[in-house]
C-alpha cells in the first residue's frame, strides 16, 4: 500500500499526500491506496518512459516504466 | 468601449538585442495610433522572463526608459506565455483612471542569447516543482496531453504533421514570421524531442517584441476578455487529461460578457506551442465537437485557410514565432491586423477575431474577442 490522503469534506484523494486539500483546502484525513493504478498517458523520459497513472480515487502520479506502456494497461507505483 | 488604437510587431526571430526589439515595437504602434510617445499616460510591460534570458532588471522601467517614457507609470506583468494578453487585460482595467487616456501595452521576450538547453531549463520553471524533480519538461507534459488525445479519439500523427505543414505554409507568406515553408518529409524527419512530438511539432525559441496603443476609442474595439488558470501541477488535475479546463473556463468567461458567439467569429489566433493544441484549444474554445479539431485545422488544401473560422493565418507560434511575452500581443497584432484587412494571409471580410494565451502548461489561459468598428 502507498500512503495518501482524502479529503473529508470533498472527497478528493491526493498521493502523495497533502495536509491540505488542492481542490478545497480543507484538512485531510490519511489513506492507504493499493499501489497499482491505470496508465492515463505517458511518454518518453531521459531513460525509459514515464506514466501518468490513476489510482483509486482518482489520485494521479507518475510512473517511471522501463519498456513502453499502453493506455489503459495496469501499472504499479513500486514498478 | 476600450479599443486598440494602434498596433506594431517586430520581424520575428533571431534578434536578440532588447533595446532595439523594444524601439522598434514602440515606434510601429505609435505611428500607427498616429500619436506622439508624449501621448502615452501609462505602460503594461509584458514580459515573462527578461531577468533569466538577459541581464536585465526592473523589467518595468528599463523598457519604459528604452520606450521614451521615462517618468511614465509602469507596471510590468508576468503569466508566462500569456503574459502578453494578460497585459492587454491589465491595460484594460488601468484605462479611464483619472489622466489615464492611452495605455502602451508593450511585451518583448530576447530567448536566444542562452543556449537551448538553458532556455528549456528557463520555461521549465513555469512547471510544478515535483513534477520537474520526476523527470518532466514542458515538452513532454504536452507529449502526455497530445497521446491522450490521439489515444481517446482515435487520430494519427500524419495528421500533426500536416497542422505543422500548414502552419509553415503560412508562415511563408508572412514576412515578419520567423520560418518558411518546409515538407511533410522533412517534419515527419525530424528528431523525437517527447514521444510522440518531434521537433517540428513544436514552436520555436524566439526575439520579438509587439506593441499595441490601448484607448477609450479606435479602429477595433476590445470587446469581451475572459481568463482562467488550473491546478499548477498535471497530477493535481482530475479533467481528462487529453483537455486543458482553464481554456474552456476562459472562453466560457469570455463569451458570457458579449453577445457575439462562436459563429461569429472569423480569425482565431490560438496558442499553438505544439502543433497538437491547434486542435486541441479549438476544441476547448468551443468551436468544434471534441475529437474533430483536426479536421478543421489539418491542411485540406494546398492554397486554403480552411472552414471558418480560420486558425492562425499568421503561421500560429508554431512558424511564425514564439517570443513567449510578446506572445499574446503579436497574436492581438495578427487579429488588429485581420480585422482592419491589412494581414499577410487576409482572411476574407473579417470583422471579428478571437485571441487565445497560455501561459504554463494549460495553465494562466487569457481569451480576447476583437471586433472591427466602423
Amino acid at each position: 500500500m502507498i500512503a495518501a490522503s482524502r479529503c473529508p469534506a470533498c472527497g478528493r484523494v491526493a498521493a502523495p499526500p497533502r495536509d491540505r486539500c488542492q481542490g478545497c483546502r480543507a484538512r485531510t484525513d490519511d489513506e492507504t491506496l493499493d499501489p497499482e493504478g491505470t496508465v492515463l498517458t505517458y511518454t518518453s523520459g531521459a531513460e525509459g518512459w514515464i506514466a501518468l497513472v490513476e489510482l483509486a480515487g482518482g489520485a494521479r502520479t507518475w510512473v517511471q516504466a522501463p519498456s513502453e506502456p499502453t493506455i489503459g494497461e495496469r501499472l504499479s507505483v513500486d514498478a | 468601449m476600450v479599443a486598440i488604437r494602434g498596433s506594431g510587431l517586430t520581424s520575428l526571430g533571431r534578434e536578440p538585442d532588447p533595446s532595439s526589439l523594444v524601439r522598434a515595437a514602440v515606434d510601429r504602434a505609435l505611428s500607427d495610433a498616429g500619436l506622439d510617445v508624449d501621448a502615452i499616460d501609462a505602460l503594461v510591460v509584458a514580459n515573462a522572463a527578461g531577468e533569466a534570458f538577459t541581464s536585465i532588471g526592473n523589467v518595468s522601467v528599463w523598457t519604459a526608459t528604452e520606450a521614451g517614457l521615462a517618468g511614465t507609470p509602469a507596471i510590468r506583468v508576468d503569466t508566462g506565455p500569456s503574459s502578453g494578453l494578460a497585459a492587454v487585460s491589465t491595460a484594460r482595467g488601468w484605462l479611464g483612471a483619472p489622466g489615464i487616456d492611452n495605455v502602451l501595452v508593450l511585451g518583448w521576450e530576447a530567448m536566444t542569447s542562452v543556449p537551448t538547453e538553458e532556455a528549456t531549463e528557463i520555461l521549465a520553471g513555469l512547471m510544478a516543482a515535483d513534477e520537474r524533480e520526476a523527470g518532466l519538461s514542458l515538452p513532454r507534459l504536452v507529449a502526455c496531453l497530445t497521446r491522450a488525445y490521439l489515444d481517446r479519439h482515435d487520430r494519427s500523427l500524419a495528421e500533426l504533421d500536416r497542422v505543422a505543414h500548414k502552419a509553415h505554409r503560412l508562415a511563408e507568406a508572412n514576412p515578419i514570421a520567423q520560418f518558411g515553408e518546409v515538407t511533410l518529409d522533412e517534419i515527419a524527419a525530424s528528431r523525437v524531442v517527447a514521444d510522440p512530438l518531434r521537433l517540428m511539432h513544436c514552436a520555436p525559441l524566439t526575439d520579438g517584441a509587439a506593441a499595441l496603443v490601448v484607448a477609450d476609442e479606435g479602429p477595433v474595439e476590445i470587446a469581451s476578455m475572459g481568463a482562467a488558470s488550473d491546478h499548477l501541477a498535471y497530477t493535481q488535475r482530475r479533467t481528462p487529461p487529453e483537455r486543458f479546463q482553464a481554456t474552456q473556463d476562459a472562453a466560457e468567461a469570455c463569451f458570457a460578457s458579449t453577445e457575439t458567439e462562436r459563429s461569429d467569429v472569423d480569425v482565431v489566433e490560438l496558442h499553438d506551442a505544439f502543433v497538437s493544441l491547434e486542435a486541441i484549444n479549438l476544441e476547448d474554445l468551443g468551436f468544434v465537437p471534441d475529437g474533430e479539431g483536426l479536421d478543421h485545422v489539418a491542411e485540406p488544401e494546398a492554397d486554403a485557410l480552411g472552414p471558418s473560422p480560420a486558425v492562425n493565418p499568421s503561421g500560429g507560434l508554431k512558424a511564425r514565432g514564439h517570443p513567449v511575452g510578446a506572445t499574446g500581443l503579436a497574436q492581438t497584432v495578427e487579429c488588429v491586423d485581420q480585422c482592419l484587412d491589412r494581414a499577410a494571409n487576409p482572411v476574407a471580410d473579417a470583422g471579428t477575431a478571437l485571441v487565445h494565451s497560455i501561459g504554463g502548461f494549460g495553465n494562466n489561459v487569457h481569451v480576447a474577442l476583437l471586433e472591427a468598428r466602423p
